[in-house]
């Protein structure tokens, strides 16, 4: 039987990215399997034959780092302001933690490891030392997350945290950057609704870091999190305070352990070790269930539409039609509306429906 | 979307075509509108190439600048691209015969159209860029005019039945039923490929997929910029460096971008070409809403630009572009909203079986024999009563005291005055007429209201147009500042207001 610990470091990375790819159709086993196994769906998609769309430009690549490069300039004094302003820190404050990797722009912590022991470092701090004044911004805080999320243990880097002191205690928050431009009330509701569930990762993933670290007095990770957008057409940041991520974390905690379930029960299916398996074979043929929201992130929706044409599925007219028609055929709802017998109940029940609303005009 | 759409889905791919939604079309065709596309860099909000040009002109301009980040060269582009748009729109102060409230004739609609969704809120984004002045600018410069116009060409765009500015990916959807999901149908190409592609599904399908392919959103394809244009604007980048010609590199980005740009162009030519070619006539309640959307566009925007030119630098209000800041105006403008929404189903339903049919179905209208007519106006005065037998349909919303229109007589109004059960199956409701009450109303017959011929005929009554009630619950939320609560409803908005910006909320509050 094949264990989840056969994973690559690599494996361990980008827990984020993957959640969010599962959470967008969790009922397909092959999109399931691509966030386990941590294969890009691009590659199964080559594997296939089929040519990858999706990857981001570079313009949009260099216009985030940008934006991040900017917010966390001078001891991070832009994004400082902004979060002065909107009341996430009070005024004066000072002490700016960088542990982003100096591959991704920050100034000192070259590896992993480093940042994962400075960001360890900080949390213990808060915890044991009264004394300690602790920085107020930190950039890239890096989490390794305990076994048993999704995998035997996975890192996760939050955007930004802030920290303050509440009641005598530590109180940090956490934030998520997003360069897209925030328009008040026209801004893209999918956007923000993405940015929240983000964000909603980040703070779960640091409760449970806080609670197995063992402290005896642990810092308070709020439920009241930030999204950082930008002022259409600018680098300047529009902070969006108090987002409650109290849902959001339950549903990311919820969404965590469903994925380790899931996982362990794919992967114990597994007679070989995974070093032997084809991942991309394995995944390629796995059960899958074509939904329209597959074209927004899977490079394997033009693979999975055909097979739904190919079988006449409803799901080629809709997710509304995909509905109402359920097993039924486009081609066999098209004679049931023509008005043959139906075969079952099913049939008969829907039937009625679509006879109902095919009225002649008056 | 209803059962009635999926069955409507299931009819075009038995055909493997699209058919129509409705029995009219509900939007008017100009005879040469104004079309623009843009396209964007990616992680940028303001336009990196525009294409616009009149329907009929014999090619469109297309214009581009070497880098979309470059906010002078942006500018150039935006500014040639709003001065070409505010003649169109014959804006105050860019042409000597603006648009008035005088001369306002629903033939000379300005209406502009776009690709898609994306392209609509590139308006938004345009004034956004633009849209802030400082202290002593002058607030009727080109780029200037532009943010206004484009705020209002964005606002517009929400209000139900408006005809200014058409989604031309909406255009299709509204006026066809489509045998594919809706997502893709957010693609102009794909809906466009559907009535050019040939063949029978599921090949056909498979054929409208690559030709949809070839995006049409303001944001590039992540391939496009990753082979051609980002290889180019770095080129461009070193040569600026090294002070040599940008010329040949700036062709290049100008044509690639072009390509792309006319790809946009070319499907909204299409989609108007489609709709255009449709045998189906434009709904008479279309005028209606013709009307009214160039009475607001005299009001909301005209009026304000007039102001503009008036100014002794005065603030003249302006509306913000992010929210109304203010509760009456956001009151105000979701009775707007709403008035709109009840006039535009009131004003086609009487010419489009379909839209009716579907009316009745959901409720909201009804159909009814007559089983009595009578008088209860007294002496010279004509008040027509009738008895009619209504069956009791799944869904019904009949009520006391509410108004419908005969169907076919937009201006006519009965009142329910009564709804009584007579059995399982129907109700007996009485209902007065209001309006005419002595003229003739034309059915299956054309007789006075009062005329006992009408009984036994079954007619339909649909919603009666209420929205000039509802509008003047919106100048109702500005009168009440006077009244009791208006400590709570005409508070003072708490914004930060940058000291060297003329903030549109100090104009609102001050006007
Ligand atoms: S496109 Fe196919 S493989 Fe991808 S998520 Fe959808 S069903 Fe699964």
């Amino acid at each position: 039987m094949a264990g989840l610990d056969e994973l690559t470091d690599e494996a361990r990375r980008n827990t984020r990215g993957r959640f969010e790819q599962w959470v967008k159709n969790p009922q397909c086993e092959t999109n399931t399997l691509s966030a386990v196994l941590n294969v890009k769906l691009a590659d199964v998609a080559l594997s296939l034959g089929y040519q990858p769309e999706y990857g981001q430009s570079p313009f949009a690549i260099t216009r985030g780092l940008q934006f991040e490069g900017w917010l966390f300039k001078d001891e991070a004094k832009v994004i400082r302001e902004s979060m002065e302003k909107v009341g996430i820190l009070e005024a004066n404050s000072s002490g700016f933690l960088d542990l982003r990797l100096t591959m991704n722009g920050g100034k000192s912590i070259k590896s992993v490891d480093a940042a994962l022991e400075k960001s360890h470092e900080l949390l213990v701090n808060l915890s044991k030392d009264k004394k300690f004044i602790p920085t107020t911004i930190i950039a890239g805080l890096m989490l390794k997350i305990p076994k048993g999320v999704m995998l035997p243990e996975a890192t996760l880097i939050i955007d930004v945290a802030s920290i303050q002191r509440v009641d005598d205690e530590w109180v940090i928050r956490v934030g998520e950057i997003k360069v897209f431009p925030d328009r008040g009330g026209h801004t893209d509701s999918n956007e923000i609704s993405t940015a929240r569930a983000q964000a909603g990762v980040y703070q779960h993933a640091l409760q449970i870091t806080v609670d197995s670290l063992g402290l005896t007095n642990p810092p308070v990770v709020s439920t009241n999190g930030y999204l950082v957008f930008t002022w259409p057409g600018t680098n300047s940041p529009v902070i969006r305070a108090n987002e409650d991520l109290t849902y959001q974390a339950r549903r990311a905690a919820l969404g965590f352990e469903r994925l380790d379930n899931l996982a362990q029960e794919l992967i114990s299916k597994k007679t070989q070790n995974l070093a032997e398996v084809d991942l991309k074979d394995w995944i390629a043929h796995s059960k899958t269930e074509y939904k329209e929201i597959c074209w927004s992130f899977c490079d394997l929706a033009p693979r999975c539409q055909d097979l739904a044409i190919a079988d006449d599925r409803a799901i080629v007219l809709g997710t509304e039609a995909s509905k109402l028609l359920g097993s039924v055929s486009v081609g066999r709802a098209i004679e049931l509306l023509e008005g043959v017998d139906p075969k079952t109940d099913v049939e008969r029940a829907l039937q009625v429906q679509l006879l109902a609303a095919k009225w002649e005009t008056v | 979307m209803s059962t009635r759409d999926i069955v409507r889905q299931l009819e075009a791919a038995k055909i493997s075509q699209p058919v129509p939604r409705y029995s009219t079309l509900h939007v008017r065709l100009v005879d040469n509108p104004f079309m623009v596309a843009f396209v964007r860099m990616a992680g940028e909000s303001r336009p990196w190439g525009i294409v616009y040009g009149r329907l009929n002109d014999a090619a469109p301009r297309v214009l581009t600048a070497g880098d979309g980040r470059n906010r002078e060269a942006v500018a150039e582009i935006c500014e040639e691209f709003g001065v070409a748009l505010c003649q169109y729109f014959r804006a105050e102060g860019h042409t000597f015969n603006p648009i008035t409230k005088d001369n306002l004739d629903t033939k000379d609609l300005p209406q502009i159209w776009v690709p898609g969704e994306r392209h609509v809120e590139m308006f938004h984004h345009l004034e956004y860029a633009y849209w802030r002045v400082r202290k002593g600018d002058d607030r009727t410069q080109p780029l200037t005019v532009l943010a206004r116009l484009s705020g209002w060409i964005f606002r517009e765009s929400g209000r139900t039945g408006q005809q200014q500015i058409i989604d031309a990916a909406r255009a299709l959807r509204d006026a066809y039923a489509f045998p594919a999901d809706t997502l893709s149908l957010g693609n102009l190409t794909t809906a466009v490929a559907w009535f050019k592609e040939d063949g029978v599904l599921p090949e056909k399908r498979i054929r409208v997929r690559t030709a949809g392919e070839q995006r049409v959103s303001p944001t590039l394809d992540p391939g496009l910029d990753k082979d051609v244009l980002s290889p180019l604007v770095e080129q461009r980048a070193d040569l600026l460096k090294a002070g040599k010609s940008l010329t040949l590199v700036e062709q290049k980005i100008h044509d690639a971008l072009g390509r792309e740009l006319m790809a946009r162009w070319n499907s909204m030519v299409d989609a108007y070409r489609i709709l255009a070619n449709d045998t189906r006539a434009e709904n008479i309640g279309v005028e209606k809403l013709v009307k009214s959307t160039m009475d607001k566009y005299v009001v909301e925007f005209q009026r304000v630009e007039r102001g503009m030119l008036d100014s002794s630098g005065d603030p003249v209000f302006t509306p913000h572009p992010e929210t109304d800041f203010h509760g009456s105006a956001a009151a105000a403008g979701y009775f707007r909203m709403q008035a709109a929404d009840v006039a535009y189903t009131a004003s086609l339903v009487h010419d489009d079986a379909e839209l009716c049919a579907e009316a009745l179905a959901s409720g909201h209208a009804f159909m009814a024999e007559v089983t009595d007519v009578w008088n209860t106006g007294v002496g010279r005065v004509t008040i027509p009563n009738w008895q009619v037998k209504v069956p009791i349909g799944e869904i019904s919303r009949l009520r006391e005291g509410e108004d419908y229109s005969l169907v076919g007589n937009p201006k006519s109004k009965v009142s329910v005055r009564e709804v009584e059960v007579v059995d399982e199956e129907h109700w007996s409701v009485h209902i007065e007429w209001e309006s005419p009450k002595v003229r003739d109303v034309s059915g299956p017959i054309s007789a006075k209201p009062l005329d006992s011929s009408w009984i036994g005929h079954r007619l339909i009554f649909v919603p009666c147009d209420t929205s000039a009630l509802t509008a003047k619950q919106a100048q109702a939320v500005w009168d009440a500042k006077d009244g009791v609560g208006a400590w709570l409803t005409h508070g003072r908005a708490p914004v930060q207001v940058e000291e060297n910006v003329i903030d549109d909320i100090t104009q609102l509050q001050d006007n």
